[in-house]
């Protein structure tokens, strides 16, 4: 038998293990079989050479067609049987997507530590930078530094937790205006978040220890306006932008003019209800211009500055936002509370 | 305080509700300001009726059959009463009616005689505790009407708070002034018209101050000739609307100016003062004195009492005595207006536990010039309605008088403090509205009058100009050219990281309490020498800091469990507060606890508890969120199991840095905690983790060579550890072991007892060529050699 007629009955025999493979398993060997680096046609191109010079080109012409074809059958092939394929697939392989996927457990971040960062992060984009104080305070930053008289009630041991000699546990976060004012000139902007703890009988809005949020602003022309403006905008970033604020004269030791900030009432939005006791406010924080006499105590020059200052009780944020009505609630560390936000 | 709206309106004239009057109230400072609902619906069926014919009655010598005049009829009352006199209004209560004494009125024959209606006393009328005097009214109203109306018991009060500053407020005139000041209204302040028809008061009195420093003016006037008696019903009423309860025409006049002027004053019987003299001194130790309250107090140094030559007669600024008390029997009053030390008087207040009108007003201080004025007002009260005679002159002991404050204040800076453009003339109209008298000059002088202690800087005129200009007329500003920047420090952007990655694994955070008690170190067996006690806990159990965080999330483990929660997965990072010597110290902690199933039974697997290996592949996990890697060795903390406890440390190179405890609670421990699931817990010290965690890293490239992935299972004695193999795998790999993972453990039948097979699957990579078969061989060759002969291990072959 000549090349030529070698090369037809390859052809032949390749054409049919091509077209009757029952798998794409079965076409790649047949593939490799024929085609492949060991494959018959390949090795009668090698033959070619051997052919007499004058064939040698029609042969070589003829083996090329002939692999040509069957590279385009298998193509072919492996198309029909993917489909095939694909088809008993589709078909034999449905399951109940209406039985309950595979659970996750799911994690909650806790409600005050959230509302805590929360708030911080509002105040950050604003240019306050948070530094933290700690709970275990001097007298004197927690008291004298503020401008707390010596005889004031909330030294008393019946309102405030004493430590060791010369120690209370912060009744409040501004002790931290202190630490932060000594240690640096102005320009100062920082808010306070941590722990506080007061002498007081836990009931639906006291505990003995709760979060504040302090915030301190002193530079050169630092205004109550700003303070107004920079605390209306807080307001509408936590409760919500149709929020209104409400200024009213206050006082505090360490402010001087001093405010309370009220917020529309979150239930009635100001027309009255039982939240905000017919009043339409709801109180949600303490604030005012640092006072000269603490500016005194941390060595600032009182005529060559101006600053605010503002407190705000977590908590209280926290349940007038979700309607919670007790304050131990956040703190019952009970998974069906903790669970809802 | 309260203020009677019929009453403030003797001090300025409004034309406006009392309900917008509380708004400006607000928007002045005083917070919470609300008319309070009526509290008199009690005299719903009280009237007021005329005596019109009295006689005795036939059987009952001390009984009075009385005709009442009560407008639309005339009804019959029997009578107890000695004062019966016809002609006289008096109040009366009409079947239906609840009395002061508990009865209810109703029509009923008394001895004999129907009594349709009973005129009352002023107890049984509900206004104070006068029982044989029938309640009489003075002014001259029709019959029939409500005794309410009659009283003015129906006008509105307000309610509002007073905020520690603004002592001066704590009399109508004192609000009366806000209100004058905000309305452009004028106050009235009344004249006291006093006729000095007495004594010279040098003969009747003298006053002697041992510690002008307490008390830095003591000022004293003389009454002779008084008659002791109840006050007309229409003071009372005012006093009752007022809060304050009617006592005599004498006492009832000095709490009248007291709740005018906001100044407390006090009424002395003359004749029980021995040597008619008061002396002003500090309390002798363990001195003893019966106060009007009907209490004995102990005094001490620390109180001020005024006294007799003998004896104290009162506690300074706070509560008078029942030794020089003024009764009916009482001829000569004398009437004290001082000025007591604040803290002096805040402190044996609140040591004695006795909260008076008096005491309050005091501690935050009275105007030390209204002394005079106050006496005169209060001794012209009585003289207007009292029978007596009001001594010549008064006694003055005020040896160094307080000059009112002169502030230079600039309206330039005010402005600039409030963010406002206030033009300079407002800002004068303003104060001189609120009685500061301005001087105009490149600063202006203002002269702040005693009654305002509170105003000693720049700022606090500032904020009286923002009182009356209106706080909510400032325009809120955010804009700022301030050079700071907004960032979060380095522990909470890495503790937020690790919240981030533990609520991922499905933890919950908690917050648990900062205080504890000594029974929490006992059951988990901590040390005390380091704990941070307070000095002045609420009860025991709040004694402590906490000064470890496994408490607390045990606690909160068993609450959930006993809530019926299956799967409890928590985690807290939270501060602990140790002692160090006498300093103190806090420190950043996170804790995890795990009880419960942690594959809850589905159709698709079988229930699971949470395990050792849970709570350790959450550290693994979390340490893996940074980049770092903890090592986990045998030790741990007392309460955990002892053997399922580890240490858990911060491998960093060579080095490891213990940085916690993690383990099951040790079954004792769990049951005393009342756990009835086993406990897994971890307490870490989050501070080593966060300079680690947050350090700089670099690109590494990727790796561009195959993998060559062996798995090896060798056969052990139950005594070798997991780790030992693994670093053993890892010592003869060297560099080109990329990972060792443990994916199976067998014990059982195919192997001989006291050993299991664990199998390790090893991947090998090189970052510079590809490795060839034969190297691997070789090396997987060593280390079955190696496993053989240091722990008596078996290789099985792969099947």
């Amino acid at each position: 038998m000549d090349l030529r007629d070698e090369a037809r009955k390859a052809q032949q025999t390749a054409r049919d293990e091509i077209l009757s493979s029952k798998s794409l398993d079965d076409l790649k060997s047949a593939r490799t079989k024929h085609l492949g680096r060991k494959g018959v046609l390949t090795l009668l191109l090698r033959k070619l050479g051997q052919a007499a010079p004058d064939e040698r080109k029609e042969l070589g012409r003829l083996l090329n067609e002939a692999k040509d074809e069957l590279l385009g059958l298998v193509d072919s092939r492996t198309d029909e049987l993917k489909q095939a394929t694909y088809a008993s697939d589709l078909t034999g392989e449905s399951l109940d997507v209406t039985l309950p996927g595979r659970k996750f457990r799911t994690g909650r971040r806790n409600l005050a530590v959230e509302m805590m960062n929360k708030i911080v992060d509002v105040f950050v984009g604003m240019g306050f930078t948070s530094v933290e104080g700690p709970e275990i305070e001097t007298e004197y930053n927690n008291f004298d530094a503020l401008n707390f008289p010596a005889w004031h009630p909330s030294r008393d041991d019946h309102d405030s937790f004493y430590v060791g000699e010369g120690h209370v546990l912060r009744t409040h976060t501004s002790p931290a205006q202190i630490r932060v004012m000594k240690s640096q000139p102005p320009p100062v902007r920082v808010v306070v978040p941590g722990r506080c703890h007061r002498r007081d009988t836990p009931d639906a809005s006291h505990l003995m220890s709760f979060l504040q949020i302090e915030g301190l602003y002193v530079d050169h022309d630092v205004s109550m306006a700003d303070l107004k403006g920079t605390l209306a905008a807080f307001a509408r970033e936590i409760y919500g932008e149709e929020t209104k604020v409400r200024f009213r004269p206050h006082f505090f030791p360490f402010t001087e003019p001093s405010a309370e900030l009220d917020i529309s009432c979150l239930v009635c939005g100001g027309k009255g209800c039982r939240l905000c006791k017919q009043s339409g406010w709801l109180e949600v924080l303490g604030c005012g211009m640092v006072h000269p006499n603490v500016y005194k105590h941390v060595g600032y020059d009182s005529l060559g500055v101006t600053g605010y200052a503002f407190g705000m009780g977590v908590e209280r944020v926290a349940m007038l936002k979700y309607g919670i009505g007790d304050i131990r609630m956040l703190y019952d560390n009970d998974l069906r509370f903790l669970s809802q936000f | 305080m309260r203020l009677p709206y019929g009453w403030l309106q003797e001090f300025v004239k409004l034309d406006v509700t009392p309900e917008e009057i509380c708004n400006y109230l607000i928007m002045l400072g005083f917070a919470d300001a609300e008319v309070i609902p009526n509290e008199w619906d009690c005299l719903d069926n009280f009237i007021v009726g005329r005596a019109t014919k009295v006689t005795e009655h036939p059987d009952e010598p001390h009984l009075k059959i009385v005709e009442v005049n009560v407008g639309y009829t005339s009804l019959t009352s029997i009578c107890g009463a000695p004062n019966v006199d016809e002609g006289v209004l008096y109040a009366v209560a009409m079947p239906g009616a609840k009395l002061g004494s508990g009865r209810t009125v109703d029509a009923a024959p008394i001895a004999g005689v129907n009594s349709e209606c009973v005129l009352c006393s002023g107890w049984e009328a509900w206004l104070d505790d006068s029982k044989e005097e029938l309640l009489a009214i003075d002014s001259e109203v029709a019959p029939g009407i409500k005794l309410i109306e009659a009283l003015g018991l129906d006008e509105p009060v307000i309610e509002l708070e007073v905020t520690p500053n603004r002592s001066d407020c704590l009399g109508l005139i004192g609000i009366a002034r806000e209100l004058a000041a905000v309305f452009g209204k004028e106050l009235i302040i009344p004249e006291p018209g006093l006729s000095e028809d007495g004594s010279e008061i040098s003969d009747l009195a003298t006053v002697e101050v041992l510690d002008t420093e307490a008390c830095p003016r003591y000022g004293a006037i003389a009454l002779e000739d008084v008659e002791v008696r109840g006050s007309s019903a229409e003071v009372r009423a005012r006093l009752r609307l007022a809060g304050l309860r009617p006592i005599s025409n004498i006492v009832d006049a000095t709490n009248m100016v007291l709740f005018e002027t906001g100044h407390p004053l006090h009424a002395f019987d003359l004749d029980k003062l021995a040597g008619s003299g008061i002396v002003v001194r500090r309390g002798g130790k363990g001195e003893k004195f019966v106060a009007l309250d009907a209490n004995e107090y102990e005094l001490s140094p620390d109180d001020l009492v005024i006294a007799d030559k003998e004896k104290p007669v009162a506690i300074a600024g706070v509560i008078g005595g029942q030794n020089s008390e003024v009764g009916a029997a009482t001829k000569r009053v004398l009437i004290e207006g001082a000025f007591f030390d604040p803290p002096c008087i805040w402190k044996t207040s609140k040591r004695l536990g006795i909260a008076t009108e008096a005491s309050y007003r005091f501690a935050r201080t009275v105007d030390i010039g209204a002394v005079l004025y106050v006496l005169a007002r209060t001794a012209a009260l009585i003289q207007q309605n009292t029978k007596c005679r009001v001594s010549h002159g008064m006694i003055d002991v005020y040896p160094e008088p307080v000059a009112p404050r002169h502030l230079f204040v600039n309206p330039k800076r005010i402005n600039r403090l409030l963010g406002t453009s206030v033009p300079e003339q407002e800002i004068c109209d303003y104060l001189e509205r609120l009685g500061f008298l301005v001087s105009p000059g490149k600063d202006l002088e203002v002269v702040v009058p005693t009654r305002r202690r509170d105003v000693e800087f720049e700022a606090d005129i500032a904020e009286e100009v923002a009182r009356l200009y209106g706080y909510d007329r400032i325009e809120g500003t955010t804009t700022t050219t301030c050079q700071t920047y907004g960032k979060l420090p380095l522990e909470s952007q890495i503790a937020g990281l690790a919240r981030n990655t533990l609520t991922g694994m499905g933890l919950t955070e908690i917050v648990s309490d900062a205080m504890a008690g000594p029974a929490s170190l006992d059951l988990f067996n901590l040390a005390s020498d380091n704990v941070v006690e307070i000095r002045n806990p609420v009860g025991i159990q709040n004694s402590i800091l906490r000064s470890s965080l496994v408490p607390g999330i045990v606690t909160a483990l068993v609450k959930n469990e006993r809530f019926g929660q299956e799967a409890v997965a928590l985690y807290e990072l939270g501060r602990v507060y140790l002692k160090k010597g006498a300093e103190f110290g806090e420190v950043l902690r996170l804790t995890i606890g795990l009880s419960g199933v942690t594959q809850p039974r589905a159709w698709y697997a079988q229930s699971r508890g949470f395990d050792f290996y849970d709570l350790k592949g959450i550290l693994e996990a979390l340490a893996a969120s940074f980049d770092l890697e903890f090592g986990f060795s045998d030790g741990g903390y007392d309460f955990l199991h002892p053997g399922r406890r580890a240490v858990v440390s911060l491998n960093q190179g060579e080095n490891s840095l213990e940085v916690g405890s993690m383990g099951e609670l040790a079954p004792p421990v769990s049951d005393a905690a009342g756990a009835r699931r086993r406990i897994y817990v971890a307490e870490i010290d989050f501070e080593h983790l966060i300079q680690p965690a947050s350090r700089p890293r670099k690109y590494q490239d990727v790796q561009k060579y195959p993998a060559v992935k062996r798995d090896i299972a060798v056969i052990v004695p139950q005594s070798v550890v997991d780790s030992k193999i693994r670093d053993v795998i890892l010592a003869e790999g060297g560099s080109l072991v990329e990972s060792v993972e443990t994916f199976d453990i067998y014990e059982g039948e195919q192997i001989p007892e006291g050993t299991r097979s664990i199998a390790y699957g090893i991947v090998f990579r090189s970052p510079a060529r590809t490795l060839t078969e034969q190297e691997i061989d070789d090396l997987q060759k060593r280390m079955e050699e190696r496993l053989g002969s240091e722990f008596g291990g078996k290789i099985r072959m792969k099947e």
